[in-house]
Parts: structure tokens; sequence; C-alpha cells
């Protein structure tokens, strides 16, 4: 796009950073060129296809340009665009800079015009699968996946995926949390002993893995909180005392500490984890001190 | 840079390829030298006996960074960010809107480094004041035409670079105008920018005499999400901007904190008590942090997500500025677990992820918020280690990781927890500046904002003080 071609009635207004500028950044003349017309479009607030254009290329060098965004924005409501290639436009620009919020948060407007139901936000779901197959942990991924499943009440189906997801790399945290938020998301009762079987079996698949303990631990905290809430699990807490104790792990030992009732016990597993778990002998010490 | 300095120069290069070109080649377009120069014939020998030669310098050079690696240099550090602070090379162009951010971490972390070209009383005032002058040039006016239901109203803040195009102003040689200039391009205060402008001005040693506390403060409460029907989840948070913007916990910190910092302008002669929600509604804001906590004692960005080191921080300081961390943690024990856990030797920022030196303050900087300030229980020894780890042997600054590019963002947050951890190991020996750690800031700003809960006695006796301690400063 020759901008001057593109723009012959305007002119480019050049950035005024003053007499001695702090933090100034040496832009590519591409950079300064784009930006100059921009600059120029915000005075005019011109709203057009071209302007279109333009941010397009003003997102394309700096995708955190959110009033770039918002321009961009305002020139498809005023022209009346469809949505859809702009989706197109955005998953392109995404795939390039998957951690940046401007671009997750301008999808998150598309859609709110886009989506007509479940079946469109299953769609969108197949989206947030492809962002965490190349990056598992996306935090942002993780969110939008749960604005949508929140949003249009696609939870059918969401516990099964995410067990894949933890059943593949069971220290993925982020699909231990992603589970929690489907199992006390929705609403409704809770078969929280059927949690704490899972919970317990990925324990003993892995009992260096912090995860399901902190899951378990969360679990159980919860319904000591709220008794009548949840299905009994009485019995269970017996039982998992019983397997942590069986594992020389920092973290089942740490279950330990929190739960078990006898003091003599604590103390004897605290004083281990103090040689054991060196670098939080300091907290150890301190969780002693306290029972 | 290294190979800069590698003795092949360009000269004897061409000097060898003349002295070797054949007899009927000579004088054809290839530059003849001076009759009176004579040329070392370079034999296969001399070549090894050069190349030999700078390899030996490379090699110690190499060493001697080996050698240091793992020291603290503060020179260099702060020779790093004097460079960042008079320009920043092309890939910092993705952080064009956000250039206040990168002076913010600059100039705390120059702080932080007790460094004398800045912060000398005398020495460093022209300095200072042309960098005052800059950041209240990013100072905006925002009209809100009333369509959120409310009056309409004129409100103030800052953005984060002059990426908009607007004309160079000096708040020194016009006074602070009351309606927004005609000529400049409308848009929205931005949060994250007004934070990090009202902190480093006061790190600057400036009073922000420049600033409508008030309509600040209007500002900030426009971006409050509180339509509990309409933002479901995000009732009671904070967005960045009016332009379309996600809601997240580092607002709710940035909204507070400006509030904070605003507080002794707002109200001289009463003391800060977090309760008070004539600008940021604290009810709600407390409903949104309470919702963000998460089933292991971790904090979330949003309520639901996954705990993360950034929100850890975040939350706490929130909470702890408005004195709620005990109404939301009825034992202490579990975010303390949760941040105990995230150390590796450096610190993680979530379960499960690798170390990366920006956690040492997020998650270091949470616990030291429930502690009192006591530090008890990170293991500093290995945390100092692997920030050191990662600091540039050459360039100074500090990257994420060992061998990752130095950047101002983790520099700051390296220095941050090395600060707040007491660390003066060498080249540290005398100490580093101390930082306030909940508003994110130097000391020193940290006592001007909080000098409004002392009663006026103390504060006037502070203040003479502390001109005392300038005038001996400034004498040596």
């Amino acid at each position: 796009m020759d901008l001057p071609t593109v723009f012959p009635d305007l002119t480019p207004t050049p950035q005024d950073d003053g007499p001695s500028p702090i933090c100034a950044i040496q832009y590519s003349p591409n950079f300064t060129e784009i930006m100059s017309y921009f600059r120029t479009l915000l005075k005019t607030q011109e709203l057009s296809s071209r302007a279109l254009q333009l941010t397009a290329l003003v997102v394309e060098e700096n995708a955190a340009n959110y009033t770039a965004w918002w321009y961009r924005r305002k020139c498809l409501k005023s022209l009346n665009s469809d949505l859809g290639p702009e989706l197109i436009f955005t998953s392109e620009i995404g795939g390039s800079n998957p951690k940046n919020y401007q671009i997750w948060y301008h999808r998150r407007a598309l859609l709110s015009d886009l989506l007509g139901g479940k079946d469109d936000a299953k769609y969108e779901l197949k989206y947030v699968d492809a962002v965490l197959r190349d990056d598992c942990k996306n935090y942002h991924a993780w969110s939008h996946r749960q604005y949508i499943v929140r949003s249009f009440g696609v939870w059918e189906g969401e516990k099964e995926w995410v067990e894949g997801v933890v059943g593949r790399d069971g220290r993925n945290n982020s699909g231990w949390s992603y589970r929690w938020f489907v199992v006390f998301g929705e609403g409704g009762e809770v078969d929280l002993k059927s949690e704490v079987t899972y919970t317990l079996n990925q324990c003993t698949l892995d009992p260096h893995n912090e995860s399901p303990f902190k899951y378990l631990t969360g679990l159980l905290k919860l319904s000591s909180a709220s008794p009548d809430k949840f299905l009994n699990v009485e019995g269970r807490m017996e039982e998992c005392l019983e397997k942590c104790k069986g594992w020389d792990s920092v973290h089942a030992k740490c279950f330990v500490v929190d739960f078990d009732e006898d003091e003599e016990v604590k103390k004897r597993v605290c004083r281990e984890l103090m040689e054991e778990d060196k670098v939080r002998r300091k907290y150890w010490e301190g969780r002693l001190a306290k029972i | 840079m290294l190979f800069g300095s590698t003795g092949l120069g360009a000269s004897t290069s061409a000097q060898t390829i003349v002295s070797k070109l054949p007899p009927e080649l000579k004088g054809q377009g290839l530059p003849e030298p001076d009759g009176e120069v004579t040329f070392e014939e370079i034999t296969p020998e001399k070549l090894a006996e050069m190349q030999a030669q700078q390899m030996a310098k490379m090699k110690a050079a190499a060493e001697l960074a080996k050698a240091n690696a793992g020291k603290f240099d503060l020179s260099k550090n702060a020779r790093y960010l004097h460079y960042s602070l008079s320009g920043l090379p092309e890939p910092y162009e993705s952080l064009d809107t956000n250039r206040l951010t990168l002076a913010h971490f600059c100039i705390q972390s120059l702080y932080i480094l007790k460094d004398q070209r800045l912060f000398h009383v005398l020495k460093g005032k022209e300095v200072r004041d042309r960098m005052i002058k800059w950041i209240y040039n990013l100072k905006v006016t925002q009209v809100l035409d009333g369509s959120d239901g409310g009056e309409p109203k004129t409100v103030e803040g800052f953005v984060g670079g002059t990426f908009l195009g607007n004309a160079f102003k000096d708040v020194f040689q016009s006074p602070s105008s009351a309606a927004p200039n005609a000529s400049d391009t409308p848009t929205s205060v931005h949060l994250a920018m007004t934070y990090c402008a009202l902190l480093t001005l006061l790190t600057l040693g400036d009073d922000l005499s420049h600033v409508d506390a008030h309509r600040i403060m209007l500002g900030v409460k426009s971006l409050q999400n509180l339509d509990r029907e309409k933002d479901g989840i995000l009732f009671g948070s904070f967005k960045s901007h009016g332009e379309g913007s996600e809601s997240d916990m580092r607002f709710c910190y940035c909204a507070l904190t400006i509030e904070r910092v605003l507080w002794k302008l707002l109200h001289p002669q009463q003391p800060w008590n977090g309760k008070d929600s004539t600008y940021v509604d604290k009810g709600a804001l407390l409903e949104f942090v309470k919702r963000s906590k998460c089933y292991d004692g971790g904090i979330a960005l949003l309520p639901d997500q996954e705990s993360h080191g950034g929100s850890y921080f975040t939350g706490l300081a929130t909470l702890e500025l408005m004195g709620s961390v005990d109404e939301v943690f009825k034992d202490r024990a579990e975010p303390i677990d949760w941040g105990v856990m995230r150390q590796i030797g450096g610190m993680q920022g979530r379960r499960g992820k690798v170390e990366d030196t920006c956690y040492s303050y997020w998650v270091g900087g949470g616990l030291n918020i429930l502690d009192g300030g006591e530090n008890l229980y990170l293991d500093k020894e290995p945390l100092h280690k692997y920030i050191l780890k990662c600091q540039h042997p050459m360039y100074g600054g500090f990257g994420k990781a060992e061998g990752a590019p130095p950047d101002v963002l983790h520099t700051f947050y390296s220095l941050g927890y090395l600060s707040l951890s007491g660390f003066a190991g060498e080249g540290a020996e005398g100490g580093l500046g101390d930082i306030d750690v909940t508003l994110g800031c130097s000391k020193e700003a940290g006592d001007w904002i909080r000098d409004v809960d002392k009663t006026y006695e103390v504060q006037v006796k502070e203040k003479e003080l502390r001109e005392l301690q300038a005038l001996k400063a400034a004498s040596t």
C-alpha cells in the first residue's frame, strides 16, 4: 500500500516528542510513515475503507496499539462491514502475537455480534483448541474458553475435554484450574466423591506433581467449609492421608501437614520436609513452630 | 561489538588481497598503495599467528565475562538504564503506546542503584526536570459526555507516549488548562500509564502540582465496572482505558494505587483509611478480589482463572491498601503456601512453569506484604543467585532467564526483589536504594504518599529533616 497514493489529500502528522524525549524508540521508516498517516486520521476522524486498511497496517506493525484497534472497530461499524473476514484477520494477527491482550479483546468484541448460538460458540472453541495446541498454558486462550463457555452455556463435554488435556500432561496446571471451573462453574450438584477419586488417581500416577495435590486440598477444604452443599466425602480423608503417607514426595507430605490431626505426625513430617525440601526450609520451620 | 575489534580489519584484508594479486591484475581498478607504504607479506604462518592472537583476545573477553558472571555489576546496570532512557532499539516498537512504563522501570531502577547522575540533588536536577516536563506532556484531558448515565464531565489522566500526534506542550510554561486543548486528538486516559506517570514524577522529586487530583479520580471512577447485571464476573474490576479494553486485577491495582497516591492532595487533613468510596467503590472492588481467589490459595487475574504471580502481587497489594487481607484470607497460611511453592531456585509465575526473574518481585513482593516486610519465607540465596545469573555479563541489565537479552521490565523487577530482600552482596556492599513494595516505587515517593497518615507535627519535623539531608547531600 503506497500511502501517498492512497491518501493524496492528507498531510502526514509527524510525532512531536519535544526537545528531550525519554525512552525514544528507533522506529523503522515504515513504522514512522504508517503512524504519521494514522495520526492525521485520528484528528480528521475519517471513517472509510482506506482508513480501515491503514489501521490494519498499524496493528501489523504494533498489535498493542489499542487506539488503532478502537479506531478500526469504529470504521467497521460505520462501514457496516462483514465481520466474518475481520475474524479471520484477527486470527491471522493473533497467530504471531498469541500473548497480546488487544487482539484477544478485539476478537471478543467481534464475537459479541457474531456468535448466534451454541453451535457458533462450539466452533469458536475449536479456535481455542488450535491456540492451545501450540501453547497449552496460554493464559489468554484459557480465559477466552471460559468466556465462551460461560456466556453461551456450552458446558457440555468440557469436563471430558479437559480430562484429555490433563491426561496428556498431568502437570499442566492450567488444565487443572479449568477442571475446577467446569466442575463448580455451572452450578448445581457436584459429585465430590468422584472428584476425589479422579484426583487421587492422578496423585498416584505422579506423586511429585503438585497440581493434583493442591486440587485435592481445595476439594477437602471446600467440603469441610460447606458440608451440606456437597455429597458426603466422609471416610475419604482417611484414605487420602493413608495414601499420602506412603509417598516420598514433598506435596504428599505437605498434604499430611495440612490435614493430619495427630500433632506428633505433623511435627515429624515437618522436620522431614525441612531436610528434604531445602529451598523451603524456613517455611517448614515456621509451620513446625505453629503446630 | 566483539567482532569490531578483531584486528582483522578491512584495511588489513585489502592489503593482503592487493599484495597477493597476480602482476597482470595490479592497477586494474583496485586501489594501488602509495609508493611510500611498504607491505608486509601476510604469509600463512603470519595469518595463523594473527588469528591465534585474536582467538586469545576473544577467549580472554569471554573468560572475563564468565568470571564476572553472577557478580552484581552496579555500573554496567546503571549504564544499561541510562542508555535505555536515551533511546531504545526497533523491537521496542510494540511498546510504542507504553513508553511511560519503560521510563518508570528505568527511573525506579536507577533509584534502586542510588544513581548519582540522575539523583544527585543538584547535579541531576536539570536532567530530572527535563524528564518531568516530558512526562507532564503526556497528560490528557478527556470529556465524558455522560452517555453512561452520569453528568457530562472533564477528566484527566495520562497516556503512554506521544503516538497520538499532539503538539508538545510545556506545563511549566503554560498553566494547567481547564479544557482540553482544541487541537488535541480526543483520547482516553489510561490507568496503567497514569499509575506510572504519578509514581515516576514523585520519584523524580516532583510534587504533582500540575495534576488535578479530583479530575484524575473522576477518570479512574469512570473505568470501574459497576453494572452487576451487564458486567457479570467483571463486576467491581477496572478497565485500563475507555477505548475498548479488557478488565482485570492489574488495573484494579493501578486504580487503587492512583487513589492512594492522590489521597494527600484530595484530603490533606485525613489519614488514608482504604474504605472511602467517593471514587473507587471499595465494596465492589473487594468483592472482585474475593472472587478471584483460587482453590489453591493463589489469586487469578479474573474470577475462575488460574493462579498467577502477577495477579498474586496486584491482588494482595490491592487488599493491603484496603486493609482487607485478613478479610479475604481467613488464614494467611494459604496464600503464603502458594507463594513459597513458586520457588524453584528462582521463582516461577505459575505451577509447572519455568523460572523468570520478574516473578521474584511479583511473588516475593506478595509474600513481603503477607509477612509485614519480614521476608520470612523465601530462600534468598538461591534466588539472588538466579537473578544474578540473568544479569547480562557484557551490557548489564537483566533478562527473564539466563542468556536471555536484557530488558527494562525484567531489570526493574530483578532489582526490585534484590532491594526488598536487602541484597548487599559483592558489588552492592553499601546496600541498594529502598523501595515501597506495595506501591511499586522508590521509598522516597512512598514516604511522600504516606506522609498524610502522620500527624501534622510529625510531617513538619520530617520535612525539615529531609531538607537538611538534601542540603547535606548537595554539598557533597
